[in-house]
């Protein structure tokens, strides 16, 4: 009896099935349902003619003029989840899957492109009718976002990352700019927030009005993590140029590495001379250094390490030339103490502040110390009227071709002895000094 | 205690016990109180908790019995032999040059030297006739060990050679009064006449005055009652005044370069200071025997803090004098800092009076505890610093 039983219902099973596949043949003709036969990319039970899984038969009669003689077999995301099955536990969920909302974006009979989406590759008419359009608008946008491959970046269902991003941010990025990432691995100095943090850290991963999608203009966006750089830019008499003209501190750095300290394409003084070593730098032009360099016997200390920045501060200062501390812009100017820092924080601080000594300085006439009466009295000459700030090819970095004055170049004519010297300028005659015997002068 | 343990025992054990009491007894009239040097039982910081330490007070010597394992009457009985004390009676002046510490001492009229790595003590020199001291106060060794003692008795400098062998005197000659102290540096050695308020700059080998400091027409760029003399590492000369309280740097030349300090009672002021030293940082040390406390300077003269304030058990002072500042034996020193306390220089500053709580060198050792951002980092050191092993003194 159990027997007879079964085999009456897998019979009657049989023929519903049957009868199904008979349906879904006679759904989809010329005259019934046309536009589903003509989709491009069908729905996979469509393209199987198997519309039952989806719509059950309600009342015998189809068509009913008015009515209907079929319903959905499940609401809303339910219908999908039979099949569709997994989507949407991860951490984060787009709204319209955690709201079972499916054909809020895809077509549930198919479409014209692919994933069952009624837009293709350009994806952005499709998330713009929810998400604001206005931030891909942007003057300077990153290439995805520009032609709407949304995708690219984010998982339109579910992610375990923020923002339905494809990985962590880095990760995102990194999978297409694979050469800056192996570049990178290869660099002497990476940036920090370049080695450590998120892109979107300097970068709007969208696009923004600033050229490379930066989130603030330079040299603004810097300036939020480097403020003390910020605050000499801000404050100092001059600024040094290239900070604040266009590209601002990538005019010398470079924002993500390289394989120099201080992030700079090449050696500090490499980077220096690549503009102070031209002949048209300004109006009028700046000194060439690179000619000042070129040849001599003697540099000048700091130079010899190239750190132009002992002496110079890159980025702006309240002295003559970007020098580091106080040192007189006029030719003479008598000593007085810290008029002549930018010198004397190296230089024995108390060259100038004693008529006599034994100490600190060999430039003396017995005890008469002859910077004391070149530099405080009378006139005050400042060094660089004979010494050369940065090579010369005499010693004590004194020029032997002279130094410039106005039209002429001075002679220096200066010589030493083992206790002593003599000098023969075009500002005097000549005269000896000795610091064991001292000299007469008459 | 141990009556009461033999009051419990039957005689038999008593018989077995009295040769066990016998060799303990002598095991430990042997063994004395072997080897430790005398120091406090918890360690004394300055400043104290719960301020992070940046000075602890080491140990200190009074006699050689301070420093020396000493040796129980017992096993000096049994081994024979006699056992030579040395007293440090009033001592004054200090200098430290390779590990060892001279001391001026005035009661005695000797210049003690203590070497702490050999743990001797003995006098520098006890030659009779020319050679002997009568009334020493300031001290200092020069770069090659030679040690310069000004004698206010002898009216002169006494010069001994590193063995300690009295070679000649010095500033006899000098239109001096009373040299109460001396500093070293290269070829130089400076003698300080308090009563005139001069120092005199001379060759440290010929003898020949080369300078006279003291003497400019503007009389504030002179010295008042000065009262101690030190050299830093950069041949300036420090020299601290009781007149006026000040803190004066002079160059070998006699330019003066900075002063600080006044008369006072608030921290970074003085009423009777003494002792001066540098060390190679460039961070003073002044020595007050009116306050008795040593406060510590930075070289941009900015005060740090003090120590040896009296009212403790221990690692107070008591009339202190004479001040020096080492780098040598820090290893030697370290095994006394508390653990964690790492020495960065060792300081040695002589008390005029001695007591139970109270010795007549006081070792104190400059540092910071591990992990900790302290003091001694708070001023960058000199890039040309050398060793600056030099002494401070003055009058008594």
């Amino acid at each position: 009896m159990k027997m007879l039983s079964f085999v009456s219902t897998a019979l009657a099973g049989l023929a519903l099935f049957c009868c199904n596949q008979a349906l879904g043949a006679s759904c989809v003709t010329t005259e019934c349902h046309p536009g589903i036969s003509a989709l491009k990319y069908p729905h996979a039970p469509v393209k199987e003619g198997d519309c039952a899984p989806c719509h059950t038969q309600t009342v015998k009669e189809h068509p009913v003029k008015g009515g209907k003689s079929f319903q959905l077999a499940a609401k809303g995301g339910d219908l999908c989840k039979d099949c569709h099955d997994g989507i949407g536990k991860k951490k984060v969920v787009h709204a319209p899957v955690q709201e079972a909302e499916c054909t809020g974006c895809h077509k549930p009979h198919g479409s014209n492109e692919s994933f069952l989406l009624e837009v293709g590759e350009d994806r952005s008419q499709l998330c713009f009718s929810c998400h604001e359009s206005a931030p891909f608008k942007a003057k300077f946008m990153h290439g995805p976002a520009a032609v709407g491959s949304c995708n690219a970046c984010h998982d339109p269902h579910e992610s375990a990352e923020k923002a339905l991003l494809k990985g962590t941010v880095r990760e995102v990025c990194l999978k297409c700019h694979a050469d800056f990432d192996q570049a990178m691995k290869g660099a002497a100095v990476v940036h920090p927030p370049v080695r450590d943090d998120p892109c979107t850290a300097c970068h709007d991963p969208h696009g923004s009005p600033v050229v490379m999608f930066l989130k603030n203009k330079m040299p603004d966006l810097c300036i939020g993590c480097h403020k003390g750089i910020g605050k000499t830019v801000a404050n100092v008499k001059v600024p040094h140029k290239p900070v604040v003209s266009d590209g601002g501190c990538s005019n010398c750095h470079s924002a993500h590495y390289a394989k120099a300290k201080g992030l700079l394409a090449s050696d500090q003084m490499g980077v220096c001379l690549g503009c102070h070593g031209r002949d048209d730098l300004g109006t009028p032009p700046l000194k060439n250094i690179s000619k000042q360099l070129e040849g001599k016997k003697m540099l000048h200390g700091p130079i010899q390490k190239g750190d132009c920045k002992a002496c110079h501060d890159p980025h702006g200062s309240d002295y003559f030339r970007l020098l580091r501390g106080s040192y007189p812009a006029p030719l003479y100017v008598p000593y007085k103490d810290g008029l002549y820092d930018a010198c004397l924080k190296c230089h024995e601080k108390n060259l100038l502040r004693f008529a006599e000594t034994t100490i600190y300085t060999k430039f003396r006439n017995g005890n008469r110390n002859l910077h004391y009466v070149h530099v405080v009295n009378r006139k005050g000459r400042t060094c660089r009227i004979c010494h050369e700030p940065h090579a010369s090819n005499g010693d004590k970095l004194i020029s032997k071709e002279g130094t410039q004055f106005g039209d002429w170049k001075i002679p220096i004519g200066f010589a030493t002895t083992e206790t002593g010297g003599s000098c023969a300028p075009g500002c005097h005659r000549k005269f000896k000094y000795d610091r064991v015997k001292a000299e007469v002068y008459q | 205690m141990m009556s009461g343990i033999l009051g419990t025992m039957n005689s038999s054990s008593v018989k077995k016990v009295k040769p066990f009491m016998l060799v303990l007894l002598l095991a430990c009239l042997f063994s004395g109180c072997a080897g430790k040097l005398a120091g406090p039982a918890s360690p004394v910081f300055f400043p104290p908790p719960p301020d992070d330490p940046h000075i602890q007070f080491l140990t200190g010597i009074s006699s050689s019995t301070d420093l020396a394992e000493k040796q129980s009457e017992m096993s000096r009985l049994l081994t024979g032999g006699s056992q030579t004390v040395i007293r440090i009676g009033k001592p004054y002046g200090v200098a430290t040059h390779k590990g060892k510490v001279y001391i001026c001492d005035i009661g005695a009229a000797q210049v003690v030297v203590v070497d702490f790595a050999n743990k001797t003590m003995k006098n520098l020199n006890e030659e009779p006739g020319a050679a002997e001291l009568k009334k020493p106060i300031g001290i200092t060794v020069d770069e090659d060990g030679n040690v310069y003692v000004a004698d206010n008795g002898r009216k002169d400098i006494a010069v001994y050679g590193p063995d300690g062998k009295y070679l000649r005197s010095m500033g006899r000659d000098l239109q001096h009064t009373s040299i109460i102290g001396v500093a070293a540096h290269k070829q130089y050695l400076m003698a300080l006449d308090n009563r005139q308020g001069k120092i005199f700059v001379m060759d440290r080998k010929s003898g020949e005055l080369l300078t006279t400091i003291g003497e400019n027409v503007d009389r504030t760029k002179n010295m008042a009652l000065p009262n101690g003399i030190t050299v830093d590492s950069n041949g300036n000369i420090r020299v601290v005044n009781m007149g006026n309280g000040k803190v004066k740097e002079y160059d070998i030349d006699g330019h003066l370069l900075s002063e600080f300090g006044q008369l006072g009672d608030r921290p970074g002021e003085f009423t009777r200071p003494r002792g001066v030293a540098v060390d190679e940082s460039g961070q003073i040390y002044v020595v007050d025997a009116g306050h008795q406390v040593v406060q510590v300077f930075n070289n941009e003269r900015r005060i740090l803090g003090y120590f040896g304030k009296p009212g403790l058990p221990a690692g107070s002072l008591n009339l202190p004098a004479g001040i020096a500042v080492t780098k040598d034996n820090l290893d030697l020193f370290q095994k006394m800092a508390a653990p964690g306390f790492k020495l960065e220089e060792v300081i040695f500053v002589v008390n005029q009076y001695a007591s139970p709580i109270n010795f007549s060198l006081a070792v104190y050792g400059l540092g910071e505890m591990e992990g900790k951002k302290g003091a001694s980092k708070e001023q960058p050191a000199k890039k040309d610093g050398k060793t600056a092993d030099k002494a401070a003194k003055g009058k008594p």
